[in-house]
This record gives structure tokens, C-alpha cells and sequence, in this order.
């Protein structure tokens, strides 16, 4: 498949066909940035570099600045996420209790940094600020299940239960 | 508007800040972030004061004055808030040096220590004494760091002409501001917080990003983050010198910046200058000739001065009349070009001649009403495409050019056709409303509808079949025509009537029907290979040029000449203004009038000795101008191309100039344009049978 396609409902579109589509849809081009970025990734899943092109043009913006304000957000993607998505909270609760060596475990085990994808793609690692189970600490998320209280000893499972 | 600051009554225009209002007052406030040529921006908080009535520390460079308004900058709490934002910033920079208690004391044993790959206080920075942190640091009077020392080393990132070291960074933003202000954004701010950087998408390198090079970001950066690579260690310059650029017609002013009789770097004044004047002087140092070159035995040999004039003059009489012609060009001064049209018609009874179109009146910036642009002016006159496209015109333009893309409205002919759909616009003007080849009719009716009284502006890169569609185009709207000129002086040129039989003399030159020549200020063989033969047939050849080009090595004679900045002289600015070049650097060779007056001096002729420049600019103030600008349409033939046949349109380039003399002895000018690149339509690709090499193959053009 061509790199630069996507496919909506079956059919195989052009990215930038994508995001002019999905510029019609937002009221007008003056502080679409974000907006627009928002729907391009919860298409996409995230923000790739043709993305990032093609926003820039369709924005007459440069892509300079399209990638300043999607990697000052941390709510947006630019690598494509995993198969299974790891999320670690580094909330001050979850800090004090382990949440560090909890994230560099996973990123040792991994061999990625947060922020990034296996090479197989199978699993994407993240760090948040909280996940609002600050009792149970260290928390932990994976694709949205919460893991609460999490030692060392667990993660091997909890990486072998998923496929 | 009067208020008080400090208890001192201030008298300010209205709309001004509170800072500029305080610095008029003679009260310094810090501040990084702001710069005269930007817009507020309040990003460095440095420049906090307390005003009446306002909550807070407003930021004096964002906050407009008001009437009675009460201001205070140098108070206990302002000094405590300065000084605590200084010092976290300086936790993020390489800053020894400036709380140094032996600060500037140590030059004695610094020895070689700038060989250091990274910048570890000031006396390792490029910028050290025009840094401007160390004067908000003087001016805050801080003392100590006391913060720990954050972030980790970056790699300092080399690029065309400037480096760029992170670690000086202080993230005020100017450079982009700038950029943004050149209408590019090729840099933003990427990343947040502590990893919060300034850079491209991707981070790309520049050249891959769009960047023009203009330097606008190197010349507001107020550390050493930025710094020009030719001159990074070249420290204070002793003085500077106002001139003019030499390169294209828009003529801004230049800062020379001279140290040691050198040139070291290149400041705008009250311009904006693109990547030529910026960075693209440094031919000027670069294999000069300088002593005079005389044909023996089929060599260049070195000969003196008298030896090479004598033999020059001696052989140059045997000439005369229709047998010989005097090729220059607009970069010259109008010193030189008028003894170059003495020299040529009372000596040699003969003409001088340049290839230079130009208007005399009017430059695009004093046009009035709406404008139609034609020419890519964003490549060939980079400071006065900036003001045209703030304009928003009507563009014509067969290519996406930046003009285009960003233009009022973008008529896109066909290549090749950008006469007719000039001639549509004249006729649309007239009532009758046609489309003309790709361009709709409605188009075309919509842009003529805002046309009437407006003007038309030519760049150099048009040819003559535009430029009297052009020309009809102007009159049919009832504005003017504005044929913007190639070179510095090409309005100099133009002015003396240099172009009227340029289009001749070139004939007789490659029929063989000259037999001896003078080039000044040109080089035809770079521009036109297939000159060479022509020129190496003739019985004489004097060139006089700054290099041993490549028309110069087929002369029988070759002077060095003096480059722009090492002569006095006159440019023709629009509307017979005077525009003054000014020496800066010792000349390595003669000036070009110089050298043409002492050979009529040696031929017996009278009303050759001037003394100096200003006795020839004297001379020529009794001069005739050729005011009718149809005269300075020029009569350049322009070859049908044959119908079916491919066409193959030659785009001019920002990082060269001309034939590439000058620019291609810029090392960095060299490497921006190492791939000329031929863009091709893809079934036409297809049926040549190039389909194979589009995208990266290479395709041979015979020349």
C-alpha cells in the first residue's frame, strides 16, 4: 500500500484528500490548527509525517510550526502507537511509590523510550501524570485497563498475557 | 502623550510602548526578547516594571503608554524578579564567565582556548562582547548563579553559512519571529518544557526546510546560538562602512563590518537583506587577480601596470570604428559605464554597450494603485518581492513561485504564454473578456476588474515579448510600467543607453564581424559558452574583471579590477536619485574608470584625466538621460520555439546571480546549488522516453 494512503470505509484516499475532508468539516481555516490535528489522529491514530505535510498545506502554515504545536501537546501522537498501548503513571502519589522503576522496567524489557513503538509494533509505552487511582499506586494502564498497585515481579505477566 | 517614569515627566506619541517611551526618557530597561525590527512579543519577562492602576508586573515592551500614566522600572521588587529570572535562564547556558569575579581578566592566559569544540562561558563564544546577555547581565547586575546547572549538552548543528549551537540558546524566539516576518516559518519553537527547542519539522536541515538564508534570524539573535560560520572567530569589528549591494536591483543598503582591512561580516541597514548581500560577499577575498596579465606565447604572464596599458593602447588603436565594441554591464558604477561610453565613442568611435533593461523612474515600491507582477522576483530582487508581496498583487506566473502562492490573485498561464494573457488582461480592460490558453475567461475578467489605473511590474527574468505585452498592458489600464533591472546599476545603464544597440553589437561579435573588444564587468563565456569561439577569433581582447574568469582567459590583456567595496562611486537610484558606494576595504585593483581613462589618456585622447571619481560624476551631471521607456524596452530577439517541440524554460535561482561569477566562488552558494534540478511534465516524460529518470535521474542538457 502506498505510505501516503489511508483507507476509510474500504476505499484507499490520499492523506491529503483525508485532511481536506476532514477540514470541511471544522467551521474555518483560522485556528483550525489543533482541531484538525485532533481528528487527523482520532482517524489515524496518530500524526505521521505526510499527515503533518499535509495539514501544513492545507493550513498555509508551514510544516515547521504544524510540528511545533503537535509536539508541544502531549495528547498527540507522532509515532503510529503499538498493538498494546502501555500506559505508566508518574503522578506524585504513583512517583513516591515506585512509578519510576515501574516505566524504566517496562523500557528496558521493551527497548524503547516512552514516547515510542516496539519495532514489531506490537507495543507502544507512554507515561502519564495521573490516572486518578492514586490509592492503588503505582498505577498502571494497558489499552485502558487499569492496573493498580503493580510490583516489579508483575510486569512479566502482565506483558505475557497480552498477544 | 506625557506621563511619568521614575518621577521623570516623559513627552511620547501615542501608540508607542512603555519600554521605547522609557528609552527615549534615557532609562534602560532589560529585556532579550523584544528587537526594534519585531513585533512586542513579551516572552522574556525581563523587562517587567510596576505601573499605577495595573495589577502585577506588566511587561514594559508589550504595554502600550496611556495618558498620566506613572511608571516605575527600578524598584526592590523589580531588581528581585529580574534578577531571579536571569538566573534561572542562565541555569540553561553556558554562563562562567559572566559572573566571573576575574571576568575579562583572563585574556592573558587564555591562549588557543577557542579551539574548544563547544562554548563553555563567553570566552569561548563567538559573540563574546556583542552578546547581548552579557549587557542585560551588567545591566541587572547579577553576581552569582546559585540555581544548578540543567539540560544536557546538544550537538551544535553546522549548516549552510551559520551554525547553530542549542546550548546558547536562550528561547526568546526572535529567529522566528524574524523568519515569520520574511512571511516563511521555516523554524518554530518544537517540544515542550525542559526539551523545548528551536528547530524544523523533523528537524530537517534548513535547506530542506525552505529556508531562504536570508540571515534575518542570525542578525536578532541575541547570543551566540547564531553565528555567521566565515567570521565566527572574527570577534569587534573596527568600523563599519554603508554601502550598496551589489548584486540585483533592489539596492539595500549594506553594512560592511571591517577589521584589519578585511571584511568580516555583513549587516542589513534599514534593509532586508536576502542570502546574496547577507552571505554571498565572500568572493570578494577569493583568487582576485592583482597585478595586470599579458598574453605571451599563448600564456597569461604578469606584467606592470605601465608595460600591460601600453601594449593595451598600442594595440586597442588598430581597431577603431565598427571594428571594435566595449561590452559591460549594470554592475558597474555610473562612473564607469560613462567612461566606458566616453572611452567607446570618442576613442575608439565606436559603442559601448550592456544588456540591462531598466525603468528610470519608478522602482515598485513608489507605483501607486493595484498591480500585475510577471517574473519570479522572490529569486531575482528578493528585498522588493518582500514589499510587493505584502501588497497582495495580481501574479502571472505559469510556476508556483512564493510570489505566487502567496498572491492576491494567481493567474496561471501555460509556459511560455505569460505575453498572452497579458494581452488578455488589455484586451479584458477594453470590455472584451476572453480566456487565453489555461486561464478561464472568468478569471481573467475578475483580476482586470480591480485593474484599471494599476500598474505593471516586469523582473528581470522576462523576456521581450512580456515586456512589451507589459508595456501595452499599462497603457490600457492608464498606470505605469515598471521594468525591474537585473543588476545594481542596471538604471545606470539603462540611463546612458548602454541596451539601445547591445542586440547589435552582439551580432557583429558572433558573425565575426569585430575584430578587437573591451569586456568590463561582464563575463559573456560563463553566461554564454557558445560566445567563446567568437571571442577567441578576435585580433584583440582586453578584459578587465576581480578574477581570471573565463572570459578573461581568453584575452590578450587582463586588468584587475576594484571590486565594490573597494572603490567610491554612484549608483542610479529611481527618479535620477544618487545612491552612494563607499570604500571599506584597500583595493587589490583599479577602479573600472580607472583603468578605461588612463588607456584614453595613452591613446592621444583629451578629457581623460580625471582625478577622481567625483570629477567624472561632475562630468556627467550635464548628461542627457534616454527618459522614453519605450527606448529601454530593448529589441532582444527572442526565438520562436517551434511548434510540437518541448520548450525549456530557464528559471533564475536565488543562490546564484547573473552568470554565476561571483556567487559560485561562495562556497555555500556552490553547495545550495550543486543538483540544478529540470522539472518535466509526466507524459511528456513518458513519450521522450526519460519516464525512467524523473525523480532523481540525471538528464543531459546540450548547450
Amino acid at each position: 500500500m502506498n505510505q501516503a494512503a489511508v483507507t476509510i470505509m474500504g476505499l484507499e484516499i490520499g492523506i491529503e484528500e483525508r485532511v481536506r475532508q476532514l477540514l470541511e468539516c471544522l467551521p474555518e481555516k483560522d485556528g483550525a490548527l489543533i482541531p484538525l490535528l485532533q481528528r487527523v489522529q482520532s482517524d489515524q491514530g496518530f500524526i505521521s509525517p505526510e499527515a503533518v505535510k499535509a495539514v501544513a498545506e492545507e493550513l498555509d502554515v508551514s510544516e515547521s510550526i504544524v510540528y511545533g504545536v503537535a509536539t508541544f501537546y502531549a495528547e498527540f501522537k507522532l509515532v503510529r502507537p503499538g498493538k498494546h498501548h502501555l500506559k505508566v503513571c508518574l503522578g506524585t502519589s504513583c512517583y513516591l511509590r515506585g512509578g519510576q522503576s515501574l516505566l524504566d522496567h517496562f523500557s528496558r524489557k521493551l527497548g524503547i523510550r516512552p514516547g515510542k513503538t516496539t519495532e514489531d509494533g506490537k507495543f507502544s509505552l507512554e507515561t502519564v501524570a495521573c490516572l486518578g487511582c492514586c490509592s492503588r499506586s503505582p498505577a498502571m494502564a494497558v489499552d485502558n485497563v487499569i492496573y493498580g498497585g503493580v510490583s516489579l515481579d508483575q510486569t512479566d505477566s502482565i506483558l505475557a498475557g497480552l498477544d | 502623550m506625557r506621563l511619568k517614569i521614575d518621577g521623570q515627566e516623559v513627552e511620547v506619541p501615542p501608540g508607542i510602548m512603555v519600554k521605547d517611551a522609557a528609552k527615549r526618557a534615557g532609562i534602560r530597561i532589560p529585556g532579550l526578547c523584544d528587537h526594534p525590527e519585531l513585533e512586542p512579543y513579551g516572552g522574556c519577562r525581563l523587562c517587567l516594571v510596576e505601573i499605577d492602576g495595573i495589577r502585577g508586573y506588566p511587561s514594559s515592551c508589550t504595554t502600550p503608554v496611556s495618558e498620566g500614566m506613572a511608571v516605575r522600572t527600578d524598584t526592590p521588587a523589580l531588581r528581585n524578579l529580574r534578577r531571579t529570572i536571569l538566573e534561572m535562564l542562565l541555569s540553561q547556558h553556558p554562563c562562567i564567565c559572566l559572573t566571573c569575579e576575574r571576568a575579562g581578566k583572563c585574556d592573558d592566559i587564555r591562549e588557543a582556548m577557542r579551539k574548544v569544540p563547544q562554548s563553555m562561558g563567553c570566552r569561548y563564544c563567538p559573540k563574546d562582547q556583542r552578546c547581548e546577555l552579557q549587557e542585560a547581565v551588567e545591566l541587572i547586575g547579577l553576581t552569582k548563579v546559585e540555581l544548578p546547572h540543567l539540560g544536557d549538552i546538544k550537538e551544535v548543528v553546522r549548516g549552510p553559512f551559520f551554525d547553530r549551537d542549542p546550548n546558547l540558546c536562550i528561547l526568546c524566539g526572535r529567529c522566528i519571529r524574524a523568519c515569520e516576518d520574511r512571511g516563511l516559518g521555516v523554524i518554530s519553537f518544537i517540544f515542550r518544557g525542559f526539551d523545548a527547542e528551536i528547530g524544523t519539522a523533523y528537524e530537517k536541515p534548513l535547506e530542506d526546510s525552505g529556508c531562504r538564508f536570508c540571515g534575518a534570524c542570525v542578525d536578532v539573535c541575541p547570543t551566540g546560538a547564531l553565528a555567521e560560520r566565515g567570521s565566527k572567530w572574527a570577534g569587534v569589528p573596527e568600523e563599519m562602512v554603508v554601502t550598496i549591494c551589489p548584486y540585483c536591483s533592489s539596492n539595500c543598503q549594506i553594512g560592511l563590518e571591517i577589521s584589519k582591512g578585511r571584511m568580516i561580516r555583513v549587516k542589513p541597514e534599514e534593509s532586508k537583506l536576502c542570502v546574496r548581500g547577507r552571505f554571498g560577499l565572500e568572493f570578494l577575498g577569493r583568487n582576485r587577480i592583482q597585478r595586470p596579465l599579458v598574453k605571451k606565447n599563448g600564456r597569461l604572464v604578469e606584467a606592470s601596470w605601465e608595460d600591460a596599458l601600453d601594449y593595451a593602447a598600442k594595440e586597442l588603436s588598430l581597431h577603431r570604428k565598427d571594428r571594435f565594441a566595449l561590452f559591460t554591464s549594470g554592475i558597474l558604477t555610473n562612473e564607469a559605464l560613462y567612461v566606458a561610453k566616453k572611452f567607446a565613442s570618442q576613442v575608439m568611435m565606436s559603442e559601448a554597450v550592456a544588456p540591462d533593461v531598466s525603468s528610470l523612474d519608478s522602482r515598485p515600491e513608489d507605483l501607486p494603485g493595484p498591480m500585475v507582477v510577471v517574473g519570479d522576483l522572490a529569486k531575482t530582487n528578493p528585498a522588493t518581492e518582500l514589499w510587493i508581496r505584502s501588497q497582495k498583487p495580481v501574479v502571472v506566473s505559469a510556476f508556483g513561485t512564493l510570489l505566487a502562492r502567496q498572491a492576491g490573485q494567481w493567474l496561471r498561464p501555460n509556459p511560455g504564454e505569460e505575453a498572452l494573457l497579458l494581452a488578455s488582461l488589455a484586451q479584458a480592460l477594453k470590455g472584451r473578456v476572453e480566456a487565453a490558453g489555461s486561464v478561464s475567461s472568468e478569471e481573467i475578467g475578475r483580476a482586470a476588474r480591480g485593474l484599471q489605473g494599476g500598474s505593471v511590474v516586469v523582473g528581470p527574468d522576462c523576456g521581450p515579448k512580456v515586456r512589451k505585452a507589459a508595456s501595452d498592458l499599462a497603457k490600457s489600464a492608464g498606470g505605469r510600467l515598471c521594468l525591474v533591472g537585473r543588476n545594481c546599476n542596471s538604471r545606470g545603464a539603462a540611463a546612458l543607453g548602454l541596451n539601445l544597440k547591445y542586440d547589435q553589437a552582439l551580432k557583429a561579435l558572433s558573425s565575426g564581424g569585430l575584430r578587437a573588444a573591451c569586456i568590463a564587468g561582464c563575463n559573456p563565456v560563463r553566461a554564454q559558452p557558445e560566445l567563446a569561439e567568437a571571442l577567441s577569433g578576435l585580433d584583440f581582447l582586453v578584459v578587465q574583471d576581480l578574477f581570471l574568469t573565463e572570459t578573461a582567459r581568453l584575452a590578450d590583456v587582463v586588468f584587475p579590477a576594484a571590486s565594490f567595496s573597494e572603490v567610491d562611486g554612484t549608483f542610479l537610484g529611481p527618479g535620477g536619485k544618487i545612491l552612494q558606494l563607499r570604500q571599506a576595504t584597500p583595493p587589490l585593483g583599479k577602479p573600472d574608470w580607472q583603468i578605461l581613462a588612463e588607456l584614453g589618456r595613452r591613446m592621444g585622447a583629451i578629457g581623460f584625466d580625471f582625478c577622481d571619481h567625483k570629477a567624472v560624476r561632475e562630468e556627467m551631471q550635464t548628461l542627457d538621460r534616454a527618459e522614453q521607456t519605450d527606448l529601454l524596452l530593448g529589441s532582444f530577439e527572442e526565438k520562436e520555439p517551434s511548434k510540437g517541440s518541448p520548450l525549456l524554460v530557464e528559471g533564475p535561482s536565488l543562490f546564484q546571480f547573473g552568470s554565476g561569477t561571483r556567487t559560485s566562488r561562495v562556497s555555500d552558494l556552490q553547495y545550495l546549488t550543486r543538483e540544478p534540478v529540470m522539472e518535466i511534465n509526466a507524459e511528456d516524460a513518458k513519450e521522450m522516453g526519460l519516464e525512467s529518470r524523473v525523480h532523481g535521474g540525471k538528464v543531459r542538457r546540450d548547450v
